[in-house]
């Protein structure tokens, strides 16, 4: 009796149901490791000037492609775009674009963040003129007496009329500051 | 002019008066000295007139006397001036009735002192007493001429009383 060869021997119907859903898991794992290859490495074309801050135009940024195919087109989430040449050239990898992206503006708005304020430093400020912080009316002056001079007796006599009062007028030969002019 | 230091001084008149004060003499300065310099107080209505005046510097006690003196001697007259049968006089003869009240101030202030040459007047040329003080020819002088206007008075009083000349220049160097 001839030996029956051993691919006869098994039942290769049997053999293929039961390996379909093993080869089903390994093809759904390696596409699944496809898909993430694709998401995370980002090569960056060279180094380009500092991004550009001011002009908020809403301009789409352009992602280069990793070396392996895919080239997407990502808009930024919110109106100050910035160019992604500013971006590391190793950026870690299980980031997202949108993420880096945010980052990215994040650190922008660091940057153009004003610097901090300095200490409050209070400062003691005499008036002008001293007369002021005697309670003296702003149109006199006392020229070192205790007497609310105003600058005229023309000036005095209106007031005085305004205000119901007499009217006192000194005439002097000096200095009125001076006792000893007097 | 140490008076117008005083606290005392300056609120009574801060509360009374509104004060002023004006150049017109000199004092010279020879070397690093000042020769002269002197100075003289009104107490004046606001039509100009002068109720009241002080020649020279004096203490704060004398001051505050001179100037509640003239303060009062005021609200009495307007008082008198103004009520009573004065109260529908016309404004002339509440002048007169004001007048009299002041120059009767002066009378009891100057007693016997005041002498009977009438005179004595702020007017240039008039004869003036040399035994009366400076504060007695003031007195003096409002007695016989009460209420003279500013501008009348201030030159007799800054030439015949304080022997000081008028100028506009503040100091004179020689």
């Amino acid at each position: 009796m001839k030996p029956q060869s051993w691919w006869k021997i098994v039942e290769w119907r049997i053999v293929l149901a039961a390996a379909l859903p093993i080869w089903l898991l390994i093809g759904g794992g390696l596409y699944l490791a496809t898909l993430e290859r694709e998401k995370s490495p980002i090569e960056v074309g060279s180094p380009t000037p500092p991004p550009r801050l001011s002009p908020p135009t809403p301009e789409p940024t352009e992602i280069l492609p990793s070396p392996r195919i895919v080239r997407e087109i990502v808009e930024a989430p919110h109106p100050p775009t910035v160019e992604i040449s500013a971006v590391p050239r190793k950026i870690e990898t299980g980031a997202t674009v949108p993420v880096l992206v945010e980052r990215l503006i994040q650190k922008i708005r660091d940057i153009q963040a004003p610097p901090e304020a300095p200490p409050v430093v209070a400062i003691k400020v005499e008036p002008a003129n001293p007369d002021e912080a005697k309670g003296i009316p702003e149109d006199c002056k006392t020229h070192g007496t205790t007497v609310h001079f105003v600058k005229s007796p023309v000036e005095a006599f209106k007031q005085a009329a305004t205000k119901d009062k007499l009217v006192f007028v000194v005439h002097l030969a000096g200095n009125i500051e001076d006792d000893g002019f007097t | 002019m140490n008076a117008l230091a005083k606290p005392k001084v300056g609120d009574y008149l801060n509360d009374h008066f509104v004060s002023s004060h004006q150049k017109v003499g000199t004092f010279q300065k020879i070397g690093n000295d000042k020769v002269g310099g002197n100075v003289a107080c009104y107490f004046c209505k606001i039509d100009g007139t002068v109720i009241h005046a002080i020649p020279g510097p004096v203490d704060e006690a004398t001051f505050l006397s001179e100037a509640r003196f003239a303060v009062e001697l005021h609200h009495s007259a307007l008082f008198l001036a103004t009520t009573g049968n004065n109260k529908h006089a016309n404004l002339t003869q509440k002048k007169t009735v004001y007048a009299k009240v002041i120059k009767k101030g002066f009378e009891d202030r100057v007693g016997p002192t005041v002498p009977a040459n009438k005179s004595i007047k702020p007017v240039k040329g008039a004869g003036w007493q040399p035994d009366l003080s400076q504060q007695g020819m003031v007195n003096a002088t409002l007695y016989q001429t009460p209420l003279p206007r500013l501008e009348v008075l201030y030159p007799y009083l800054w030439e015949k009383v304080l022997h000081e000349k008028l100028s506009a220049a503040p100091i004179a160097v020689r």
